[in-house]
C-alpha cells in the first residue's frame, strides 16, 4: 500500500515536472511563433502588391525534414523559410525526425506520398545520406540539406548543401579585431595579447579558431608570435565556465599583458573570457569577440560599458536565404542540381557546398541589424 | 599410487610467519584431516595447494613430481581441486552448468550442447546418488546441495586431489552423513582427500589420518584410530581440555519471566510460543532451516511479524523495528557474524557504540570521554584483545569479534540476549571463553537465547532447551534430561 | 627516520600531499605565474564548487550511496535562479526557491531507493538525464541573462579579496567535517554505509539516513551552481558534467572508499585541491584539451596506485 502511494507520489511529481518544463517551452515557441507571424504577416501584405506585376506561378509544397524540432535553430529555419514561402506562392510542410533516422525516412516516404515537390534536409544520421538522396530522386524530388552535410561513403556530396562557414567565421572575427586595434592606434603589440579560444576536439571549434589565427596572423604581420595564445577549453566544463576557465588560466600565465584581444568561438564561450577579464580588472582595456550573438546582445542592452565588443552574427535567414534560392532555381528555373551553388563547387564534387558567415555586430548596431533576433 | 608430499613449505605475510618448515605427505585411498586452531595456517596451506599463492620456499610434490603452481588454473589442471567455505558456484546458473563451467559441450555449430551437459551431469548426480536435478537452479536448491555441486565439479575435473575447507561450518546433520558419503565414494576411488575442520568429532567419523599444525608449525601426524579428542585438543592447544563443560561456572538463580512469546507467525516460522526467564540460558536445536535464525528474526522486528504477542516483563509490547526491540531490551548477535553483525571497515570502539549512540550524543553531539569510558570498561570486563580501541574490528580474531558484538548489547543494557550460533568459525580455546561470558551472563540475570548446531553446546549450556523443526518448535527438554538422541528425535523425525 | 617514514605510512594522506606538493612544484617550476596568488585564487576558486559537491558525495559515498545527478542539477539551479530573478523575484527568495527545489529533487530520489528499492546508480543516472533536459527546456535551450546585482556578487564578488564562494567553501568544509566527524548523523553514516544490514539489526534506521544524504548533494550542487551562474552573469543550461566526474574522482582520490564505510571529509578536501591544481596548472602550461584528458586519467591512476603502495606496505 505505502509501495503504492510512494509510486504514485513520484510518478505525480515527475510528470509535474515535465509539464511545468513543457509548458515553459511552450510558451517561449508560441511567443516566438507570433512574433513571426506578425513579420509574415507585414512582409506578405508588402508582398502582395508587388505579386500581382508578377505572373502568377504554380503553387508549391516544400518538406522541411527537420533533425529535431526542439531545437532554437530548427523552429527558425522552419519560420524563415515559411516567410519565403509566402513570397513565392508555396507553403512548408514540416516533419520532426526528433533524432531517429528511421523515423525521417519514414517521414520521406509520407512526403513523397503527399506530392511535396521538394525537401529540406536537417539529417538525423549523415549515413543515411545516400539512401534520402536515391529515394529523392526516383520521385523526382529536389533536394537541398542544411547544417550536416549530406554526403556518400566517399566523402562526396549526394545533393546541393548549405551550411555555417566556421572558418569563414573566424576570419571575419579576426578581421574585426585587426581593424580594431588600427581603429585605436595600437600599435605596441609588446603588452598586447591574443586568445584564441579553442576546443581542439570539437571540430566546428576548431575550424573557427583556425580561421581566426590564419586571418589575424596575416593582417598583423608584426604582432609578436609568443603573445598569439591558442587557450584550449576543458570540454568537461560547459558553456561559459570553459571560456572562462581557460581565458583565466592564460591571462595568469602572462601578468605581463596589460591588452587582451580574445576570440571566442561560441558567444557563452566568450562570455566566460569577460567575465574573467573583470574579475583580474582588465577589462578596461579588453576586447572581446566572439561568435553567434545571442548573448552578447543580452549583454548589450545593459547600461555598461563592456569589453565585449563585437559578435559574429548568422541567423536561420542567412541559411534559409540561400536553401530557398537553391530551391527555385531548381523548381521554378529548372536548374539541374548540380548546378546549383556552382560558385562554391569544389574540385572532384558534383554538387555545390554554399555557405555562409554571417556578419559582424557591435553595441552600436546590433538591433539594427539583427532586427527580430535581436529580442 | 597416488600420493602428494609437501616438503618444507615456508610461507611469512609482513610481519607474520604463517608457515614454517612444514612436510608432510597424503596418500590415495586415505582422508587426511588437517586441524589446528585458527590462525594455525590450514588456510594459508590450502592457498598454496590451490595456487592462489606461492610459498616463499619449499615444494609440493605430486607423485614425485615436483610442482610450484603460478596461479589456481596451473593447480587445477595439475588435478587438485579444493573446496572453500565460501562456495564458489554462480547462484543463477543451473547445477549442470556449475559443473561443466569451465568444459561445456559443445555442438558443432558452436552453440551449447544442452542435451549432453544434462546428461552428462546427470550421469554424475547418479555416480553420488542425489536427489538433485541436473536443470535446478543453483540459488534455489539447499546449502548442502550447492557443496555437492561443488565436488561434483571437482570429480568432473577427475581431480586426484580434493581438499576440503570447513565443509561442515553450516550443514546440519543429517546433511554431514551425506557429505561423509560422498567423501568415502572418493576415498574408494583412489582420491587423496585434505579434511581442513574444527570439529574434531567428525575428524573421528571421516578420517584415516590426522595432521595437527599450531602457530604455522606442523606438530603431529598421527593415525585417527590411535588418537583421541583429548589428545588432538592438547596436540592443538597445549592442554586438556578434559570435560569442557563441566568446568565451567554455571548460574543457578532462575528468577521471573522477562519475554514471553505467544503464536508469533511469520512467512518463514509458524506458531511459536516459549518463556524465558532471568538468568536462564534457552538453548535451540534444530537442523540448519528449521527456522530458528527466523524466529529471533521476527521477534526481533528484523523480519515483518505477522501475528502474534510479545510480552517483555509481563507487559506486552510491539516491536516494529529492530530499533524498537533494542529500546525494550533486546539484542541480537546474528547468525552470519561477517555480513550482518560487525561493520567490517569500523573500529572496535564505533562498533560496540552503535547500540548507544542516543545515549552517548548531547543535541546530536558525540560526547568522546563518555564513549570512550563506557567501552574501556566494557573491552576490559570481557577481556577483548585488540590493539587499540581504534584498530578495525575485522583485524581481531572471530572469537575477539564475537565478544566485541557481545560488548554492543552489554553496553546498550539489554535484558534479554539472543545469541544465533555464537562459536561458529571460532577455534577451541575462544570458544571455551565465549562459554564462560555467556554463563557469567546469566549470573547477572540477563536471559539468554543461545541458537547452535552444535548439540554438545547446547546440552552444554542450557537450561531448557526448545527443538525446532520445519519452523515449528517440536519439544521442550529440560538441560539436565537432554541427550544428543533426543533432540535429534525431534529435529529431524516427523 | 624510520619512525618518520613509518608516520607517513600511516596517515592515510600524506602521500596525498606529497603529490600535490609535487605537482605544485613542477608547475611552478615550469610557469613562475603558476604560484602567484592570482592563480591560487582561481584554483581556489574552481575547487569551491567542485568541492561543495565533492562533499556531498563524500558523504553518499561513505553512506555507500552514489549520485550522478549533481551537474545536472547545478545547471538546471543556475537556469532555475536566472528565470526566477528576471521574472522579478528577491534574490534572497530565490536562492530559498532554489534549494528548496534541490531537496525535493532529493527527496524524490530517497523514495526512489528507499521505497521502491531501486539502484542508486540508476535512479541518479535518470535524474541527471530529467533535469539535463528540463534546464534546456524551461530557458528554452539558451543562456539567460542575469542583472541582478547582488546576486552576481554572490558569484563573483569577495570579501577582502577572496572570492566569496571560498568563504562559503570553507563554512561549508568546517561545518561537515563537524557533522561528519563529531555527530550522531556523521556517525551513523559511516555505519550504514560500512555494513547496512548489521546497523539496521543494531538500531539504526538506515531509510531516513539514506533519505538524509540524498537531501545533500542535491543542495550543494544548486549552491554550486547559483555561484556559478552568478560568476558568468547567466544561466547556462549545458550539464555541468565536470562537477560530477571532478567530485567522484576527487573523493576516491582522497582516499573515500568506493562501497561505503570510510573515508575523510579532508581527505576529500585534499583529493579536490589535488585535481583542481593539476587541471590548473595544465590549463596554465595551455595543453591542448585531449592532453588534459589524458593527463587526468594518468594523475588519477597514479594517486590511486600511491595510495595501494602505501596500505599494501602497512600491512
Amino acid at each position: 500500500m505505502k509501495k503504492l502511494l510512494v509510486s504514485i507520489t513520484i510518478i505525480a511529481c515527475l510528470v509535474f515536472l515535465t509539464l511545468t518544463g513543457v509548458g515553459c517551452k511552450e510558451e517561449t515557441a508560441a511567443e516566438e511563433e507570433t512574433t513571426v507571424e506578425e513579420t509574415t504577416e507585414e512582409e506578405a501584405e508588402e508582398e502582395e502588391a508587388a505579386e500581382e506585376e508578377t505572373v502568377v506561378e504554380e503553387e508549391l509544397t516544400i518538406g522541411l525534414l527537420s533533425m529535431i524540432m526542439s531545437i532554437v535553430w530548427e523552429q527558425d529555419m522552419e519560420a524563415e523559410l515559411k516567410a519565403f514561402a509566402s513570397e513565392s506562392n508555396a507553403t512548408i510542410l514540416t516533419m520532426d525526425a526528433n533524432m531517429d533516422p528511421a523515423l525521417q525516412l519514414q517521414q520521406l516516404d509520407n512526403m513523397i506520398g503527399q506530392e511535396v515537390d521538394g525537401v529540406v534536409v536537417f539529417i538525423a544520421d549523415q549515413e543515411m545520406s545516400k539512401a534520402i538522396a536515391n529515394k529523392c530522386e526516383e520521385a523526382d524530388l529536389a533536394l537541398i540539406a542544411e547544417s550536416i552535410r549530406m554526403i556518400d561513403e566517399n566523402g562526396k556530396l549526394v545533393c546541393p548543401n548549405v551550411e555555417l562557414d566556421g572558418y569563414g567565421m573566424g576570419v571575419i572575427c579576426a578581421e574585426w579585431i585587426a581593424q580594431y586595434l588600427e581603429d585605436n592606434d595600437i600599435t605596441d603589440y609588446e603588452t598586447v595579447g591574443f586568445i584564441d579560444l579553442d576546443q581542439a576536439d570539437v571540430t566546428n571549434i576548431w575550424d573557427r579558431a583556425n580561421g581566426v589565427e590564419d586571418t589575424f596572423k596575416e593582417l598583423v604581420p608584426d604582432f609578436p608570435e609568443e603573445n598569439f595564445i591558442r587557450s584550449p577549453m576543458d570540454r568537461e566544463k560547459a558553456g561559459a565556465l570553459a571560456g572562462f576557465d581557460a581565458a583565466m588560466a592564460t591571462i595568469t600565465a602572462h601578468p605581463e599583458i596589460d591588452t587582451w584581444l580574445v576570440t571566442g568561438p561560441n558567444d557563452d564561450q566568450g562570455g566566460g573570457a569577460v567575465r574573467a577579464l573583470e574579475q583580474v580588472g582588465l577589462d578596461e582595456n579588453a576586447c572581446v569577440v566572439s561568435m553567434g550573438a545571442e548573448s552578447a546582445r543580452d549583454e548589450w542592452k545593459k547600461e555598461e560599458d563592456t569589453c565585449w565588443k563585437a559578435a559574429s552574427f548568422f541567423s536561420a535567414y542567412d541559411c534559409a536565404n540561400l536553401v530557398w534560392e537553391g530551391m527555385m532555381q531548381i523548381l521554378r528555373e529548372g536548374k539541374d542540381p548540380k548546378d546549383v551553388y556552382s560558385e562554391f563547387k569544389e574540385e572532384g564534387q558534383d554538387y555545390g557546398l554554399a555557405t555562409f558567415t554571417g556578419q559582424m555586430v557591435t553595441k552600436a548596431d546590433f538591433r539594427e541589424i539583427m532586427g527580430k533576433y535581436a529580442e | 599410487m597416488q600420493y602428494i608430499e609437501f616438503k618444507n613449505i615456508n610461507k611469512t605475510y609482513v610481519s607474520i610467519r604463517a608457515l614454517k618448515n612444514i612436510s608432510f605427505t597424503a596418500r590415495a585411498g586415505e582422508v587426511c584431516a588437517l586441524v589446528g586452531e585458527n590462525g594455525a595456517g590450514k588456510s594459508t596451506l590450502l592457498k598454496i595447494l590451490s595456487g592462489d599463492i606461492q610459498p616463499d620456499s619449499g615444494s609440493i610434490f605430486i607423485d614425485g613430481k615436483e610442482k610450484h603452481f603460478k596461479s589456481p588454473q596451473e593447480a587445477i589442471t595439475s588435478g587438485i581441486s579444493v573446496i572453500y567455505q565460501e562456495r564458489q558456484i554462480v547462484p543463477f546458473l543451473t547445477v549442470a552448468e556449475n559443473v561443466f563451467m569451465e568444459e561445456l559441450p559443445i555442438k558443432k555449430n558452436q552453440l551449447i550442447d544442452f542435451n549432453k551437459l544434462n546428461k552428462c551431469t546427470q550421469k554424475i548426480i547418479d555416480d553420488f546418488n542425489l536427489p538433485i536435478d541436473p536443470t535446478d537452479r543453483v540459488n534455489d536448491i539447499s546449502v548442502a546441495y550447492q557443496q555437492m555441486v561443488e565436488i561434483m565439479k571437482a570429480y568432473r575435473r577427475n581431480s586426484q586431489i580434493i581438499a576440503f575447507d570447513e565443509p561442515t561450518s553450516s550443514l546440519s546433520d543429517s546433511e554431514i552423513d551425506m557429505l561423509f558419503k560422498v567423501i568415502r565414494k572418493l576415498k574408494e576411488e583412489g582420491k587423496v582427500i585434505i579434511y581442513v575442520s574444527h570439529r574434531l568429532k567428525e575428524i573421528f567419523q571421516i578420517s584415516e589420518t590426522v595432521v595437527v599444525l599450531k602457530d604455522g608449525v606442523y606438530i603431529a601426524k598421527v593415525e585417527t584410530t590411535k588418537t583421541s579428542e583429548q589428545e588432538l585438543i592438547r596436540y592443538m592447544i597445549g592442554r586438556d581440555l578434559g570435560d569442557v563443560f563441566k568446568s565451567l561456572r554455571r548460574n543457578k538463580n532462575i528468577g521471573d519471566v522477562i519475554l514471553e512469546v505467544k503464536g508469533v507467525n511469520s512467512d518463514r516460522v509458524s506458531d511459536i510460543s516459549f518463556k524465558i526467564h532471568e538468568g536462564e540460558i534457552l538453548g535451540f536445536a534444530g537442523l540448519v532451516g528449521a527456522g530458528r535464525t527466523e524466529t529471533m528474526r521476527a521477534i526481533f522486528g528484523a523480519d515483518i511479524l505477522n501475528s502474534g504477542e510479545i510480552w517483555i516483563n509481563n507487559k506486552h509490547v510491539r516491536i516494529k523495528d529492530p530499533s524498537s526491540a533494542i529500546v525494550e531490551g533486546l539484542g541480537l548477535c546474528p547468525e552470519d557474524r561477517s555480513s550482518e553483525g560487525v561493520i567490517k571497515s569500523r573500529s572496535v570502539k564505533e562498533n560496540i557504540s552503535i547500540s548507544i549512540l542516543k545515549k552517548i550524543c548531547r543535541q546530536g553531539f558525540i560526547d568522546f570521554k563518555r564513549e570512550e569510558n563506557i567501552i574501556k570498561n566494557e573491552v576490559n570486563n570481557l577481556g577483548i584483545k585488540t590493539p587499540s580501541l581504534q584498530t578495525e574490528i575485522i583485524e581481531l580474531s572471530g572469537g575477539n569479534q564475537q565478544k566485541v558484538l557481545l560488548a554492543r548489547w552489554l553496553v546498550s543494557n539489554a535484558k534479554i540476549l539472543i545469541l544465533d550460533e555464537p562459536t561458529r568459525g571460532i577455534d577451541v580455546g575462544a570458544k571455551v571463553e565465549i562459554y564462560q561470558l555467556i554463563l557469567d551472563l546469566a549470573s547477572k540475570g540477563l536471559g539468554i537465547i543461545f541458537i547452535s548446531s552444535e548439540l554438545s553446546e547446547i546440552i552444554g549450556l542450557s537450561d531448557n532447551i526448545v527443538v525446532m523443526r520445519e519452523g515449528r518448535i517440536t519439544g521442550f527438554l529440560k538441560g539436565e534430561e537432554a541427550t544428543e538422541e533426543k533432540i535429534l528425535t525431534l529435529a529431524m523425525l516427523k | 627516520m624510520k619512525k618518520i617514514i613509518k608516520k607517513i605510512q600511516k596517515n592515510e594522506q600524506v602521500s596525498l600531499i606529497i603529490i600535490l606538493i609535487a605537482i605544485v612544484c613542477v608547475f611552478t617550476a615550469i610557469q613562475p605565474n603558476y604560484f602567484s596568488v592570482r592563480n591560487l585564487i582561481n584554483i581556489l576558486f574552481s575547487a569551491s564548487i567542485v568541492g561543495m559537491v565533492a562533499f556531498g558525495e563524500t558523504f553518499l559515498i561513505i553512506g555507500g550511496q552514489i549520485d550522478l545527478s549533481p551537474g545536472a542539477v547545478a545547471a538546471f539551479s543556475g537556469v532555475l535562479a536566472a528565470i526566477l530573478l528576471n521574472a522579478g523575484v528577491p534574490m534572497i527568495l530565490t536562492i530559498f526557491i532554489v534549494i528548496a527545489m534541490a531537496m525535493l529533487i532529493g527527496y524524490l530520489i530517497s523514495l526512489m531507493i528507499n521505497f521502491l528499492k531501486m539502484e542508486p546508480f540508476i535512479v541518479t543516472l535518470a535524474i541527471m538525464s530529467v533535469f539535463t533536459g528540463l534546464a534546456f527546456i524551461i530557458g528554452g535551450g539558451r543562456s539567460i541573462p542575469i542583472t541582478n546585482k547582488s546576486f552576481i556578487y554572490f558569484g563573483a564578488g569577495d570579501i577582502f579579496g577572496i572570492p566569496i564562494s571560498i568563504v562559503i567553501f570553507a563554512v561549508i568544509f568546517v561545518i561537515f567535517h563537524i557533522i561528519l566527524t563529531r555527530t550522531r548523523f556523521g556517525r551513523t553514516v559511516y555505519m550504514v554505509g560500512g555494513n547496512e544490514a548489521a546497523s539496521r539489526l543494531a538500531g539504526i534506521n538506515p531509510k531516513k539516513i539514506k533519505t538524509m544524504l540524498y537531501l545533500i548533494t542535491p543542495v550543494m550542487a544548486s549552491i554550486g551552481g547559483m555561484i556559478l551562474a552568478g560568476r558568468m552573469n547567466s544561466g547556462q543550461p549545458t550539464a555541468q558534467s565536470h562537477l560530477m566526474f571532478g567530485a567522484l574522482t576527487a573523493a576516491i582520490v582522497g582516499g573515500v572508499r568506493f562501497g561505503g564505510g570510510k573515508g575523510t571529509l579532508y581527505g576529500c578536501l585534499i583529493g579536490v585541491l589535488l585535481l583542481e591544481s593539476f587541471k590548473n596548472g595544465i590549463a596554465v602550461l595551455n595543453v591542448q584539451t585531449f592532453w588534459q584528458n589524458v593527463a587526468s586519467g594518468v594523475l588519477l591512476i597514479v594517486a590511486l596506485s600511491a595510495d595501494y603502495a602505501r596500505t599494501a606496505r602497512n600491512k
